[in-house]
């Protein structure tokens, strides 16, 4: 690869990406063959090796500590360029202000969303002033807006002569904005791609071999028989925001820029009201951040509402433990599947039985059984095509897309009645992303009731029955999938336009307010 | 001064309500704070008779049995801060008193203070093998090296102290003392002023008093070594890389610190404040190596820290709690005891009103 370029790599989930990123940022080491940077030969023994060649990383799965603030995470590792103290904070503005990342250095990490965690990532590689970049798939996180500015960030730092390699299963993605493309499948190298000469449908076939799936829904299976409905439900910020004392006085344009209105005990959702019917599925969509996280974690019980109530198939659930409603039938594929969907140091069969302890067929008279769990996780990884050397493998060595599928299968087989699916296809490469719709598809045509809230529009889009925009905690506006393109969907996100969402009589801000 | 004041007292009875995050200590809080407990002390003094609560003596006490508790505490503050528990800080103590007091006596108190340091240093780095190179469960090794200290200690004295004349094979002979400062003018002014037994005026003087009088070069040492701590491992970017070590090693080594490195760093530091304040038990404190000397100190060492959430302000504050209830029990008895009572009472009945 050239210095000056935007690098693409892309592959299938395991085909290696990760495994060659981590060779080349010094984490793992190659049994053979060579490294060479700016034409001298190298081998990385430590992660330190690499940043002082120049080679930053950022990460898929974010490598930040949640009890420091984003000061420490960012300086950690490089004291010695700007201290850890004052100097490094007027950096990190600077550079946070310079490509308009928005992050406030004081703020502790336990408390950021998951866009503004990549942003910290983002700006950690660059507060090393790295030359060669490693995003690996930077943009599953952002709504089309923020991914068209980080690549205007990334077009940039290509100007300054800095080499970005990117990773990503957005094929429409890695066209607008790679200039090499290089297809790896199995841990081999299968081709190079020419981004100018290249449809999406033919770098997908290089991938699998298969052809690119859609994620369209064809027939309307909507039954006017409501499974789930949620009336006015509120829930304020518990804890306060305390603003650091220790900050000198700013500029008042980073003022404005860094902190984005977070008033003391706001409201995180704010009379949300929703009925999904059998055989719906009702898409959210919404900048990260904006509620959905409180409005799924109220779903499930993990929070308690402040007002409203949650009627599940007819029976009230607002202050039912979660135990008592995934018996009832939610099923739920978590956000983020590492801290809530699975024990990644437990084998798989124990983590088929998570979270259906007391179902069959893990246990029977109160009893775990162990036996059938195996036999039902045999079943799983067979079905859902998860691939894997054998069920007694911990579920941290699977690939992410592989342990999504793991959850999905292991929650559709309880056949729910409502599926609570967030980001259920984040990570996954187009294979295995077909399969998961699929699956969900399936299961509405049988009556499945499903709230999918993702941050991919075109899945949105195509999967949903009716979709409605969350922003700030309250339901702003709602669209017809059939019509709606990302765009629209994409301004709307970010508060420009509310109501009902029409294509293309009006233009979207016209209506709006 | 006014107005700070009265910030503060608007902003503490908000404080405990917000729940979850902790709320900023702010220097004039934590002056009314510590103005409104001694004018409760007081308060309980006067009506309870137990003139002893904030006496000099009772003070400079209650200091002298909280200082090991503290290096301790410190030293369960910069393990677990690199991310490993350390419940062998009392086999780390042991060893502390046992090398304190058989250089001590042979070549001085100083001396012997190093070498403390050192044996809970070696208990440290063995703690560090057995828990970050093989990979052991943390608690599993504490105890060991708990049990290791203790067995070690007892065989080693067989051939060392009971050969000596004024030892046995439980005890040293005696260590010279290391020097004690009194502030001469302020101790006795301030001694005097504890001694009139005015409300409030008094139990100041008293508690004043007590840090001046008769304090050991050590104590001084031990007591500069908190603030140290919080300097080092928040103010220096070799602490940042520490914590970061206990916080998420992974992300810690994606950013190229050995995190191996400072977990071993902070284990063998922990050991060897542990091993201090082993030394200062046996040098300071009594002056003699006993057999059982710590007495359980390195776990409630462990428990000051917990107590001051793991931050080193607030394990002094843990460790000078239990330093206090010792040394109320040392002096006093029963009277002490039944003033302590009446503080909890009226503590009770002003927490239910809240």
């Amino acid at each position: 690869m050239h210095r000056g370029t935007v690098h693409a790599l892309v592959g299938e989930n395991g085909a290696g990406k990760s495994t060659l990123m981590k060779i080349l940022y010094g984490m793992q080491k190659p049994d053979e063959g060579t490294i060479t940077v700016d034409g001298a030969r190298v081998s990385f023994n430590s992660p330190g090796d690499a940043i002082d060649r120049g080679i930053g990383m950022v990460h898929q799965h974010f490598m930040l500590a949640d009890n420091l603030t984003v000061l420490e995470n960012v300086v950690l590792g490089s004291e010695k360029l700007h201290g850890i103290g004052s100097a490094a904070r007027r950096k990190i503005r600077q550079i946070s202000q310079q490509y308009g990342l928005g992050i406030r250095p004081d703020a502790l990490v336990e408390e950021l969303g998951v866009a503004d965690r990549q942003r910290v990532e983002i700006l950690k590689v660059l507060y090393r002033g790295a030359r060669i970049l490693i995003l690996d798939e930077p943009t599953a996180v952002l709504v089309p807006q923020e991914v068209d500015a980080l690549f205007a960030n990334l077009r940039e730092l290509k100007a300054e002569g800095l080499t970005v390699i990117f990773i990503s299963h957005k094929l429409g993605e890695v066209l607008s904005v790679a200039d090499e493309i290089t297809v790896i499948r199995r841990g081999t190298t299968v081709g190079t791609a020419d981004p100018a000469s290249t449809t999406p449908r033919q770098l997908a076939e290089l991938m699998v071999g298969a052809e690119l799936p859609t994620p369209e829904t064809r027939e309307s299976t909507v039954t006017d028989v409501p499974m789930l409905q949620v009336q006015g439900l509120s829930l304020a910020e518990s804890r306060q925001v305390t603003v650091p004392e220790t900050s000198e006085p700013q500029l008042p344009t980073s003022d404005t820029l860094e902190e984005p209105g977070v008033p003391v005990g706001r409201m995180l959702l704010d009379g949300i009201s929703i009925t999904i019917h059998k055989g719906e599925i009702l898409g959210i969509a919404g900048v990260e951040g904006n509620g959905q996280t409180e409005l799924i974690e109220t779903l499930m019980g993990m929070r308690n509402p402040d007002t409203g109530a949650i009627t599940l198939d007819g029976v009230d659930i607002t202050h039912a433990h979660t135990r008592k409603r995934r018996e009832d039938g939610i099923g739920y594929i978590p956000e983020d599947r590492h801290r809530h969907g699975l024990l990644l140091e437990s084998p798989l069969w124990e983590n088929r039985i998570l979270g259906h302890v007391t179902e069959p067929p893990n246990s029977r008279r109160g009893l775990l059984d162990p036996k059938a769990a195996r036999r039902d996780t045999l079943r799983i990884v067979r079905e859902y095509d998860v691939r894997t050397p054998g069920i007694d493998v911990t579920a941290a060595s699977l690939s992410g897309g592989n342990q999504q599928k793991l959850i999905v299968g292991r929650e559709m087989s309880h056949h729910p009645k409502l599926l609570i699916a967030a980001h259920p296809t984040r990570g996954v490469d187009v294979g295995a992303q077909a399969q998961i719709w699929d699956q969900i598809r399936e299961a509405r045509r049988e009556g499945l009731a499903v709230l999918l809230i993702s941050a991919d529009l075109d899945e949105l889009i195509g999967l949903s029955d009716t979709l409605r925009v969350m922003y700030r905690g309250r339901l702003v506006a709602d669209a017809d999938p059939a019509t709606i393109t990302p765009e629209e969907l994409g301004s709307a996100m970010t508060g420009a336009a509310t109501g009902h969402l029409e294509h293309p009589q009006h233009p979207e801000d016209g209506e709006a307010r | 001064m006014s107005t700070s004041n009265a910030s503060a007292a608007s902003a503490a009875p908000k404080a405990p309500r917000n729940g979850g995050r902790r709320p900023k200590l702010t220097l004039p809080v934590i002056l009314l704070i510590i103005a409104g407990g001694l004018a409760l002390f007081s308060l309980v003094r006067v009506i309870s008779g137990a003139n002893d609560l904030t006496s000099v003596g009772q003070v400079s006490g209650a200091l002298q049995l909280a200082v090991p508790i503290g290096l301790a505490g410190l030293g369960g503050l910069w393990a677990e801060r690199a991310g490993v528990i350390n419940i062998g800080l009392e086999g780390m103590m042991i060893l502390g008193t046992w090398f304190g007091a058989w250089a001590g006596f042979q070549w001085g108190p100083w001396v012997g203070v190093l070498m403390g340091i050192a044996g809970g240093a070696l208990g440290g780095l063995l703690h560090a093998v057995i828990t970050i190179t093989f990979n052991v469960n943390h608690i599993v090794s504490g105890v060991a090296v708990n049990i290791l200290a203790l067995g070690a200690t007892r065989y080693l004295s067989n051939f060392t102290f009971a050969e000596e004349p004024g030892g046995s094979s439980k005890q040293s002979p005696r260590i010279d003392a290391i020097d004690r400062i009194t502030i001469p003018g302020l101790s006795d002014w301030l001694a005097d002023l504890q001694d009139k037994h005015w409300f409030f005026v008094s139990d100041l003087a008293g508690v004043l008093g007590g840090l001046v009088t008769n304090l050991s070069l050590l104590t001084v040492v031990a007591l500069l070594l908190i603030p140290v701590t919080y300097w080092a491992l928040w103010h220096t970017g070799f602490g940042l890389r520490l914590r970061s070590c206990g916080e998420n090693p992974v992300a810690a080594e994606s950013l190229g610190v050995n995190v191996y490195k400072y977990k071993y760093i902070a284990v063998i530091i922990s050991g060897g404040l542990a091993g201090l304040g082993g030394a200062f038990l046996a040098i300071v404190s009594t002056g003699i190596y006993q057999e059982g000397q710590t007495g359980g100190r390195g776990y409630i060492g462990l428990a000051a820290m917990i107590f001051g959430n793991w931050m080193p302000g607030g394990m002094a504050l843990g460790a000078g709690l239990f330093g206090f209830t010792d040394s109320l029990k040392l002096r006093g008895g029963a009277e002490n005891v039944h003033a302590m009572l009446l503080l909890i009472a009226i503590l009770l009945v002003v927490a239910a009103a809240w």
